[in-house]
């Protein structure tokens, strides 16, 4: 059976219309089943200030299994993975119901962020670093948000990946690349040229 | 509640079409969309919730005619979607009954209370404090027999509550008839009915005059009943203290604990003799539910060479020799009598799913999605039952109790008796999704998941090593890109047709092209002659391929024996002669 397009509009339509719930979404390419989602770092955390995107691919079976969600944004934290942005968090797995949409996924990644949870960590690194000292796990994970998720960063980033599409390379494919030249547009567009 | 934002689906966010309630908790959904909720495996949870529940209810023919004509539309363009899907699908839902003695209002908002009478034969009033019950009647919650107390929890052994960490088995004390028993039809629940809130508020704003005089009525009588409950509440504290350890020890999952050891070097001379290697003794013996024959039961299900390959294991010491004495035990308690269950396969009567117990299939109904009952339905004797997918099942029909059968879900499951289902499918759907998911993390502490994958993932080559055509073919499958996605959806949930293990082929469709060779396969093994009552046993032909595949690789791989796993004509031959 194919996906439930129609919950998936309605979710994307629900999501355009709630500007205040600080969530966006955006369908890449043609393909419902496969969205970029944005969450802003929440007040008074290491977060805070940054803007964060998360790469959502939805199985045909969504909503009656959970979407798949993983950082592209670079994340210090316990629970997200500081290699390749997996997250560990239940109800992307399996406490996830099929009552539950991606505005209250993305939601529940930003309450992560706030409430990192150490006994069930993605990243034993920064756990360790989370358990052992608290003020140096907070210095890093500022630094990683100033570096990687800063607000002109991204604004300086958007501009870059903009500028890879219109050479017609996708919009997941530019950021993959940008990340792995390191924000340089020169270094991704070889990198994606070369593959 | 004459907003149709107020009737929203909560899963597909659209009209609920067809309507029906889970009785647990008393919230609305689609019929198709509950039944897409639920697990093949365990007792689902409420997607609102998390209530538990283990049966599918009937469509609510009450609330179906209130929403077709309140919103005549919308429901039209929901019932046109609909049927497109159960054509792509290959099911139906049923066409709802009348629902009462007055035909539906010409007009939306046209409503009398006449069209929301309580359906208990003793009552006949408006409605009040409404339940909607897994046959989709609709009564009064106090013109419900209260639970009595008594007779739900006298089943539960101290084996039997070891058995239940599933929660599966704690969940559906089988032996509760009479308890929340349908006033119109008798169909008794497993589980007390709740008050379906959004009919009563629908109720409340339609009839606010009406609703009102037999209020005060109701809470006098809920008073009373509800000291009677506490009262039996009283009673069974045990058992409900004892579900919450349950519930506390599934919490510290130690990640898969079922493991292929290495492969050993052992010779594949030793070939295993499977008439004789029937259990006299086995370790699990003693701790068996006492009374029934249980014995007799796990003999039936642990096929031959099951047997033989746990005992190979058994006879080669040390960790291996714990593991499969462990395994064997669980195993022989997971299929005694009640407890045995039968994933993917849902009873047609009350809509356990998965049924629990006997198990009784028809041989005549020729719908793909097949029909049965459970043994507590099939006790009662059934005449015009419509089954849960509109099959036309008649008296006529031969029913067939079917034998139980270790499947890999099963094993895996007796590995690891603590952890719930769905945390076991995760892990699963983990170890087999396509490489390079949790990458080159390297981080092992604290990840169970990735721990259990890299296990599971481990397996899987030394099975491979071991070789095995069909195996191989299936590893390939499962670390291919494309192979990896049709592999998937067979271990999770969705549309029942999909996972009856039973079925050959995920794909209903071809199930159902199948199915008139398979249904004459089986009659020839049919013992006794045909007639409406279960008498012989009849086996279900072989699992799908990934069950298959997992079997091999969690119990034959130490061996490179090549005796198959325990489906076949082989085994069949040695069960008929008990
Ligand atoms: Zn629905
Ligand atoms: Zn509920
Ligand atoms: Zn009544
Ligand atoms: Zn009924
Ligand atoms: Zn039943
Ligand atoms: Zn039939």
């Amino acid at each position: 059976m194919p996906i439930d397009l129609g919950r998936v509009q309605k979710e994307i339509r629900d999501i355009d219309r709630d500007k205040a719930s600080g969530v966006t979404i955006e369908v890449q390419g043609n393909s419902v089943q496969k969205l970029i989602g944005c969450l802003k770092g929440p007040r008074d955390t290491p977060f805070d200030g940054g803007i964060f995107y998360v790469n959502i691919e939805l199985d045909d079976q969504y909503p009656f299994v959970p979407p798949k969600m993983r950082f592209i944004t670079k994340v210090w934290h316990p629970n997200i993975s500081s290699a390749n942005g997996a997250i560990c968090l239940d109800i992307l797995k399996d406490q996830w119901s099929p009552a539950l949409t991606l505005k209250t996924a993305l939601l529940s990644l930003q309450a992560l962020l706030s409430s990192p949870q150490p006994d069930d960590p993605q990243d034993a690194v920064v756990a360790r670093q989370y358990m052992g000292s608290l003020a140096e796990y907070e210095a890093t994970a500022r630094q990683w948000t100033q570096t990687y998720a800063h607000a002109q960063q991204v604004v300086g980033l958007e501009a870059k990946v903009q500028q890879i599409v219109e050479m017609g390379f996708g919009r997941e494919q530019a950021l993959a690349a940008l990340k792995r030249a390191n924000g340089d547009e020169n270094g991704a567009m070889e990198i994606l040229l070369g593959a | 509640m004459l907003d149709p934002e107020d009737w929203r689906c909560p899963t597909c966010l659209d009209l609920a079409y067809k309507p029906a309630v889970n009785s647990a908790c008393g919230h609305v959904f689609c019929f198709w969309c509950l039944h897409k909720a639920m697990s093949p495996y365990a007792p689902s949870a409420c997607p609102i919730c998390r209530a538990q529940y283990t049966n599918l209810p009937a469509i609510c023919p009450k609330l179906h005619q209130f929403l077709a004509c309140q919103f005549p539309e919308t429901y039209a363009a929901r019932r046109q979607e609909t049927e497109e899907e159960e054509e792509e699908i290959g099911a139906q839902s049923p066409e709802p009954q009348a629902s009462g003695p007055l035909p539906p209002p010409a007009a939306p908002g046209q409503w009398r209370p006449q069209h929301f009478l309580c359906d208990s034969p003793r009552c006949g009033r408006l409605l009040c404090r409404p339940a909607v019950l897994i046959c989709g009647h609709a009564v009064c919650r106090d013109c419900l027999p209260g639970s009595s107390g008594s007779g739900a929890s006298s089943q539960g052994t101290p084996a039997a509550a070891t058995a239940a960490s599933s929660s599966l088995a704690s969940s559906s004390p089988g032996s509760a008839r009479g308890a929340y028993e349908c006033p119109a039809c008798r169909l008794a629940a497993r589980q007390p009915p709740a008050v379906c809130k959004q009919l009563a508020d629908l109720l409340g704003e339609l009839f606010a005059e009406e609703s009102r005089r037999p209020e005060a009525e109701a809470q006098a009588a809920q008073e009373a009943r509800q000291a009677e409950e506490q009262a039996a509440a009283a009673a069974s504290t045990g058992t409900a203290a004892a579900q919450g350890v349950n519930a506390g020890a599934a919490k510290g999952h130690p990640g898969l604990a079922l493991q292929t050891p290495p492969p050993s070097a052992s010779p594949a001379g030793d070939q295993p003799e499977p008439q004789e290697q029937q259990p006299e003794a086995a370790p699990g013996g003693s701790s068996q539910p006492g009374g029934q024959p249980p014995a007799q039961a796990a003999q039936q299900s642990l096929s031959p060479s099951l047997t033989s390959a746990l005992r190979r294991r058994q006879a080669e010491g040390g960790a291996q020799q714990a593991m499969a004495e462990r395994l064997e035990q669980s195993l022989r308690r997971m299929t005694a009598g009640e407890e045995y269950v039968w994933h993917g396969v849902g009873c047609d009567g009350c809509g356990q799913y998965p049924i629990q117990g006997r198990r009784h299939k028809c041989l005549d109904c020729p719908e793909a999605i097949g029909f049965d009952l459970c043994g507590a339905c099939m006790d009662r004797g059934l005449s015009d039952i419509v089954g849960r997918f509109n099959q036309r099942h008649t008296p006529e029909h031969r029913m067939r109790s079917v034998r139980p059968r270790i499947t890999a879900m099963h094993m895996l499951k007796a590995a690891n008796p603590e952890l719930p289902m769905e945390q076991l499918m995760w892990l699963l759907e983990m170890a087999l999704a396509p490489e390079g998911e949790e990458g080159e993390e390297g981080e092992e502490a604290g990840q169970q998941q990735q721990q259990a994958s890299e296990e599971q993932q481990q397996q899987q080559q030394d099975g491979q090593q071991q070789g095995g055509q069909q195996q191989n073919d299936q590893q390939a499958g499962a670390a291919g890109d494309g192979g990896g996605s049709e592999l998937l959806p067979v271990l999770r949930r969705g549309p029942r047709p999909a996972y009856d293990p039973a079925a050959e082929e995920p794909s209903p469709a071809a199930y159902a092209s199948h199915q008139p060779q398979q249904r004459t396969g089986q009659q020839g093994r049919v013992q006794g002659p045909a007639g409406g009552e279960a008498e012989g046993l009849i086996d279900e032909p072989a699992v799908t391929e990934v069950h298959v595949a997992l079997e091999r690789l969690l119990l034959h791989s130490g061996t490179g024996s090549d005796s198959g796993p325990s489906s076949g004509s082989g085994s069949d031959a040695g069960g008929g002669s008990s």
